[in-house]
């Protein structure tokens, strides 16, 4: 309604300046029916639209002024046409707009088949060898040593799938769309929860982050931001070879702040890179008995960042390895006193 | 130990796996055990057993967790230790807020399990009161001291300067050591009860605390953020596990 209150305002303003007929109207109004079919959902406001349109353009801005009439030569035929283009336009709009949707939906379908697939195989894994190790030490065969050792086995991969059901966790509070509750957090308390977290497990390396000076707000959700964090930890440990340490580092640009997490291990290889961030890596590479893929970790990363209007980078690290960088957007600078 | 009076933990669980993990470890441990499968049952154990302590997951089938914690609250001090699910930090907060002593996420370990009786048992003790605040009116912990009688934080011998606001906020975690505080509790401890609950304000406090009194403020030793529940500061006597070893030597100079 207001596009079309707009459109005749415009033309209205341009006859004024322009003494001549207005032969501009008529564009001006069908370039308002395509906008009106494109912002509104269904065929009907569009349609409306064109009627609507064509009305005003033949009451208004036509001989005889603010009167509707048909009655000049050529008359019937050009508003009939203009009325058919419009009405056509109008459609059209709408139908690609629908098919944009659709295709849309099949591509979040495929997402989430993938992920689906990607969690089957990761649980599939560490539940064989629980029930495996569990029975054997319910026959009470072995050694006090080798029960150990199984239990220790159970906890690794009992741990393996905590994590895997916290991602799937995460991607339930994720996928209500943009239904995220945030919150204004001070960045450091969060990379320091992730980091305590992150060396409580087993195997975990020494963390270096920086500190910005500033206190930064960060309006997100903290439980997914931390595990984003844990997830980019727990990569390191699974994928970079030869990885002592873990820095983050952080500045901030133009109101984003940039966390970047990297470690000193083997790298990525640059033709992997565009598959490791959108998560096709693992469907393609990953074979039966190998638990250390990929996994569901770094495409929920990226969907948490992605919620929260924020971008994941992959890229090498300063330090020899790989790097993990993602933006956040940050509020202005809070100084205390 | 026949002739030591066990200390009694109540376990309120309904999933009969946990309760059967928790029942071993914790009895393993030396503490007398009573369970309860459901609310109702709960609440006549507690009556009727007395716990020392209570461990109480919040998912229960019949009654809501924080419900069990209004009531006991009523006519008893017993420390409660809350089971939650990850994810559910609202309800931990609420839980706190209500009453219960501490909480602890599954999953846990049994060390983690443990350390978390054995602090709740000290503090019911205390009921409330940080013991370790000695005559001289100084809570130390590792090289950090709260000074209540000087109204003074050092930190490596040096003093602080932290705003009136900061030091209240820390002096009032230092009176409840290895226990969280909500975000709600510390507002309105230090603002009154019609305080307006703005997290962010405490967030921008305590980072500014950390940035005075931390060496590293993203890996803090002294004040720990439970996110999106709370802070709590560093406790001292760990006597087995948990803390690196120095943080106990430094204590005394």
């Amino acid at each position: 309604m207001s596009t079309l209150g707009a459109t005749i305002g415009l033309s209205v303003l341009l006859s004024y300046i322009n003494d001549d007929n207005n032969p501009f109207a008529m564009a001006l109004f069908i370039m308002a029916v395509v906008i009106v079919a494109r912002w509104t959902d269904g065929y009907t406001w569009g349609i409306v639209a064109a009627f609507m349109g064509t009305f005003c353009v033949n009451y208004i801005f036509t001989y005889p002024f603010w009167a509707f009439s048909i009655d000049y030569t050529g008359y019937p035929l050009t508003f009939s046409v203009m009325l058919i283009v419009s009405v056509l336009i109008s459609t059209l709009t709408t139908q690609i707009k629908q098919q944009e949707r659709l295709r849309f939906d099949i591509e979040r379908e495929k997402m989430y088949s993938n992920l689906l697939r990607a969690i089957a195989h990761d649980l599939r894994t560490p539940l064989t060898a629980i029930i495996g190790a569990s029975s054997a030490i319910q026959e009470q065969k072995l050694s006090a040593e080798d029960q150990i050792r199984l239990a220790e086995g159970i906890r690794k991969d009992a741990e393996w799938l905590v994590r895997v059901t916290e991602n799937l966790l995460s991607v339930t509070r994720v996928s209500n769309h943009g239904m995220i509750k945030k919150e204004d957090e001070v960045l450091e308390e969060i990379i320091g929860s992730a980091i305590m977290k992150y060396h409580r497990l087993p195997g975990s390396l020494p963390v270096d982050s920086d500190t910005l000076s500033d206190i930064i707000l960060v309006p997100m959700d903290a439980m997914l931001i931390e595990q984003v964090m844990i997830n980019l930890f727990d990569n390191v440990n699974a994928h970079a070879e030869g990885a002592s340490k873990i820095w983050i580092h952080l500045r901030k640009e133009n109101g984003m702040v940039f966390i970047s997490v990297e470690d000193d291990g083997c790298g990525i290889t640059p033709s992997l890179l565009p598959q490791i961030l959108d998560g096709t890596y693992m469907s393609k590479h990953s074979r039966n008995d190998d638990r250390r893929n990929m996994g569901i970790g770094l495409s929920v990363c990226r969907s948490i960042i992605e919620a929260h209007g924020g971008r994941l980078f992959a890229g090498k690290s300063r330090h020899g390895g790989a790097a993990f960088e993602f933006s956040l957007p940050c509020k202005e600078n809070m100084y205390v006193e | 130990m026949s002739n030591k009076v066990l200390q009694k933990i109540l376990i309120i669980e309904d999933d009969p796996g946990i309760l059967n993990y928790l029942k071993t470890t914790v009895e393993a441990a030396g503490y007398e055990t009573v369970t309860a499968s459901d609310g109702k049952l709960a609440l006549h154990m507690i009556t009727s057993h007395c716990p020392d302590c209570i461990l109480l997951d919040l998912g229960l089938p019949d009654m809501d967790g924080s419900e069990i914690i209004t009531s006991v609250r009523k006519w008893s001090l017993t420390p409660i230790i809350v089971i939650s699910a990850r994810n559910t930090e609202e309800n931990k907060a609420l839980a706190l807020d209500s009453g219960a002593d501490d909480y602890i996420t599954k999953p846990f370990g049994s060390i983690e399990l443990l350390a978390r009786i054995r602090t709740a048992l000290r503090h019911s003790l205390t009921a409330g009161k940080n013991k370790e605040i000695g005559i001289d009116g100084c809570y130390r912990v590792g090289e950090l001291e709260i000074d209540y009688k000087k109204l003074k934080v050092r930190v490596r011998g040096e003093d602080v300067h932290l705003t009136p606001n900061e030091f209240r906020i820390v002096a009032l975690l230092g009176k409840h050591p290895g226990r969280v505080m909500t975000y709600k509790s510390i507002l309105r401890e230090l603002w009154g009860p019609s305080a307006p609950m703005d997290n962010k304000i405490l967030r921008v406090h305590m980072a500014s605390i950390r940035r005075k009194i931390e060496q590293d403020p993203t890996n803090p030793q002294y004040i720990f953020t439970e996110v999106g529940v709370g802070y709590r500061i560093a406790e001292n006597t760990q006597e087995t596990e948990g803390r690196p070893p120095q943080l106990k030597d430094s204590r005394s100079p």
